[in-house]
């Protein structure tokens, strides 16, 4: 190996004119494109070329030194998308007993950022910041107590900071927000539920139409878990939804959606009254419906508000008793026939249960 | 066929509804009344192919899609592809399969798909082809032998020669060869060498396979990669094909998380909590229909998400709720739509309608979208006149935009029959395929009569 003074071995990425001196020592391996001429062959620039013939190289030999961590950092500065490469350089910090090295760690989490641009969307990058994460502190599986402390203490606020990051500039990045899903689930800390709460709200009053900003509202009630909400979390999120969604654009599908999620889990609670619940679910049904005037009042026709009176469809065929059912019909078929035509096969498909279920009700 | 919604402004303008109006903005001069238009306005769209000589009907422009796709194989791609450098058998299954739905494959030469076999064959990541399938409790030593990085990359196919091997990648490769080896008219040689792979790779791919499901019964896409449904269906879709579905691959657990991901709005999400989309819903639906577990999700709920879907006024699906509109949802959604209506079918669900159908009779279910409205936005909006599909008229054409575009089109043309079509049917039309595999069904079907 060449000789390398300090300021070299602590940067994070050769230049890529200087990769054939560096590697010198090595006999680089060219890509083996097999014996007849390659489909989907890829021009590659020439300095594309040099770091993965000494990439490559270095994976023959299985060299696990600081150089070869510069050499990955360029081979994924040209393609980010090389999970081979990114899987190798974990492998190599994990070698060089990097894992639990906080510092090494931030480096590397900030090279995923620089890699990634402003608004990352490769799942390579996100799954290495993700992947050194989990196992920061010790194994991946069966996290203690004090490795999830270690890790809030030491990554907590910067992790939280740099999704919130990328959200500004997207708020919708899909990436992202499972990563901040993951790292908060992993966290399970009341504290930061609260304060989670308190974004989703923002977000929601920026975009009532940020899909992903509801998603993450309804991640954070359950705490990330499949466990149905108490009767009184229900009704003052099914408040806040008519309250920051519904009513500031009754169009919205994204705040309907919630509200119809939030009561049918309701229903199908075992431990809720069935009684108490289809109460429930005819009081919101009732609230929703007044939501009408709002439109009357912007002189639109709330006929044509689909998602209003597709909430309220489900809400009426929820609450289950004869009248409510006959009248989910009569607004299925006006939606079918009028108002939501382009979605007639299904209206008819949903008209035919109703007509079942009001059936049965007789 | 019926005209679609005009938009509704919101009563707020948001970020998000601020791009919708655009995008209504961006797509409404596409459909403009041609009855309506002046002579030379409509010589103008003759002239580019999009409108037939005769009458008014738009024309899917096969030939131009054909001379696109192709480039791959007769040209090196740009310097600029780098970045498509781990996804090489992607981009030939995307044209490959993008061909083979315009009838395209006769265009390519013995010789040429030769080389695509051998382009394959170096992605693959070796493994000795004696070792047997095995369980873990059978064979503690090879999933120790997993956590040795030397190991990591042994099994499946990467991305390029010396990648470690991907579900992902390793699904457009099984997909691409499973068209090379059914097609043999006029290609004997290189279907044979496809046929003579897929039985030399086979047990090394299940054992790999194997080695990706983790204790929660998801599947990892690569060694040391995320977990996600992604890699639940192309797992299962790679084994189906390859007759190598066993029971530990359809272990109770493995459908049990897919199930997990169904999200509170009906659709399915990447992992649980996550948002539901497009491309997870398709990966959950096709792959719990491979299990025949559909019956696991909430179906009201997910066709219920799965209709909203259809934009309104521009006919083509979009991702996620609020999201905009995009052509490569054309078979994401479409795709999903058509699996889920088949729990609708009469029967025991156990088999496989599509590939029970015997030619044109009508399939017992019908689809839940309107696929003359969704066939509109393909055709009017998505095609890119010099050849090639796009997301929507504002985007560049691009490959994976024409395969998935184009199997939209087949799923809004073939799922359903009492359908009227958009334009002239017999013009327009592409070969059918398969909603769950996304290769044509005659090819499904060859492919699973073989014996290994």
């Amino acid at each position: 190996m060449t000789s390398t003074s300090p300021s070299t071995t602590h940067r994070m990425m050769i230049p890529a004119d200087e990769v054939s001196d560096i590697f010198s020592d090595l006999t680089p391996v060219p890509q083996d494109e097999g014996p007849l001429e390659p489909v989907c062959a890829i021009q590659y620039p020439t300095s594309f070329r040099i770091a993965y013939d000494y990439m490559r190289a270095i994976w023959q030999v299985k060299e696990y030194s600081p150089r070869a961590l510069q050499l990955a950092a360029l081979c994924l500065r040209q393609n980010p998308a090389n999970y081979t490469v990114w899987q190798w350089r974990r492998q190599c910090l994990k070698e060089l007993g990097l894992r639990n090295d906080k510092e090494a760690i931030l480096k590397d989490l900030q090279l995923t950022a620089t890699l990634g641009g402003s608004n990352p969307k490769n799942y390579q990058i996100w799954y290495h910041r993700r992947a050194l994460l989990e196992s920061y502190g010790g194994t991946a599986d069966g996290k203690e107590q004090q490795q999830l402390s270690l890790l809030r203490q030491d990554f907590g606020e910067s992790e939280l900071a740099y999704y919130e990051s990328v959200i500004d500039i997207d708020s919708k990045n899909y990436h992202c927000w499972s990563n901040r899903q993951w790292f908060l689930c992993t966290l399970n800390d009341d504290d930061l539920w609260e304060r989670e709460l308190e974004y989703t709200e923002e977000l929601i009053d920026d975009d009532q139409r940020n899909n992903s900003a509801w998603n993450q509202r309804w991640t954070v009630v359950h705490k990330g878990t499949k466990n149905p909400l108490s009767l009184e979390i229900t009704k003052s999120e099914a408040d806040f939804c008519l309250t920051s969604g519904c009513k500031v654009d009754p169009y919205n599908e994204s705040p309907w959606r919630y509200l119809v999620a939030l009561l049918q889990e309701q229903l199908k609670h075992e431990k809720t009254d069935t009684a108490v619940a289809e109460e429930m679910i005819r009081e919101y049904e009732q609230k929703s419906a007044s939501l009408a005037q709002i439109l009357v009042d912007a002189q639109r026709d709330p006929e044509k508000c689909v998602n209003m009176t597709w909430a309220r469809v489900d809400m009426l065929e929820m609450a289950g008793d004869k009248a409510s059912l006959e009248q989910s019909v009569r607004m299925a078929r006006d939606l079918e026939t009028q108002h939501d035509v382009v979605r007639n096969k299904y209206w008819k498909l949903r008209i035919s249960q109703l007509q079942e279920k009001l059936a049965q009700n007789k | 066929m019926k005209s679609s919604s005009p938009p509704i402004a919101p009563l707020r303008d948001t970020e998000s509804s601020v791009l919708q109006v655009e995008t209504e903005a961006e797509v409404s001069p596409y459909f403009v009344d041609l009855e309506k238009l002046r002579k030379a306005d409509l010589d103008n769209l003759r002239q580019t192919g999009l409108l037939g000589s005769d009458g008014t009907g738009v024309q899917l422009l096969r030939d131009k899609h054909i001379e696109y796709l192709s480039q791959v194989w007769q040209q090196p791609l740009k310097p600029g592809f780098v970045t498509l450098d781990s996804s090489r058998p992607w981009i030939l299954y995307w044209c490959l399969h993008g061909c083979d739905l315009l009838d395209g494959l006769s265009t390519i030469d013995d010789e040429t798909r030769c080389r695509m076999v051998s382009t394959l064959e170096q992605c693959w990541t070796p493994m000795s082809i004696q070792d047997p399938p095995v369980t873990k409790e059978e064979d503690p030593q090879y999933y120790v032998g997993i956590d040795n990085s030397t190991d990591f990359v042994l099994g499946g196919f990467g991305g390029g020669p010396m990648q470690m091997a991907h579900a992902a990648t390793t699904y457009a490769s099984i997909l691409s060869l499973c068209i090379l080896a059914t097609d043999s008219t006029g290609a004997e040689e290189s279907s044979s060498r496809a046929k003579q792979l897929l039985a030399n790779i086979r047990i090394p791919l299940y054992r790999w396979m194997l080695s990706l499901q983790t204790n929660e019964g998801g599947y990892r896409m690569h060694h040391d990669g995320e977990v996600d449904v992604r890699a639940s269906y192309t797992v299962l879709c790679c084994a189906d094909l390859c007759q190598l579905n066993t029971e530990h691959l359809r272990h109770e657990k493995v459908a049990q998380y897919i199930q997990n991901c169904q999200s509170f709005e009906g659709g399915v999400s990447a992992e649980a909590n996550c948002e539901a989309h497009g491309g997870y819903v398709f990966c959950g639906v096709a792959a719990l229909f491979l299990l025949r577990r559909l019956d696991l999700l909430d179906i009201p709920a997910l066709t219920s998400w799965l209709a909203r879907r259809q934009m309104s006024y521009e006919g083509g699906f979009s991702g996620r709720a609020n999201k905009l509109v995009d052509g490569c949802y054309s078979f994401w959604q479409g795709g999903a739509n058509a699996i889920a209506s088949s729990f609708y079918a009469p029967g025991d669900q156990i088999n496989d309608p599509w590939l029970e159908r015997q030619g044109d009779e009508a399939l017992g279910f019908s689809l839940l979208f309107d696929a003359p409205m969704l066939e509109r936005y393909i055709l009017l909006c998505a095609q890119d006149i010099r050849g090639g599909l796009r997301d929507k008229p504002s985007k560049p054409r691009d490959f994976y935009h024409s395969c998935y575009n184009l199997s939209g089109l087949s799923v809004a043309q073939h799922c359903d029959f009492a359908e009227e079509a958009y334009g002239d049917l017999e013009q327009t039309r592409v070969a059918r395929t398969h909603p769950c595999y996304n290769i044509r069904i005659d090819r499904v079907r060859d492919m699973l009569q073989l014996t290994w």
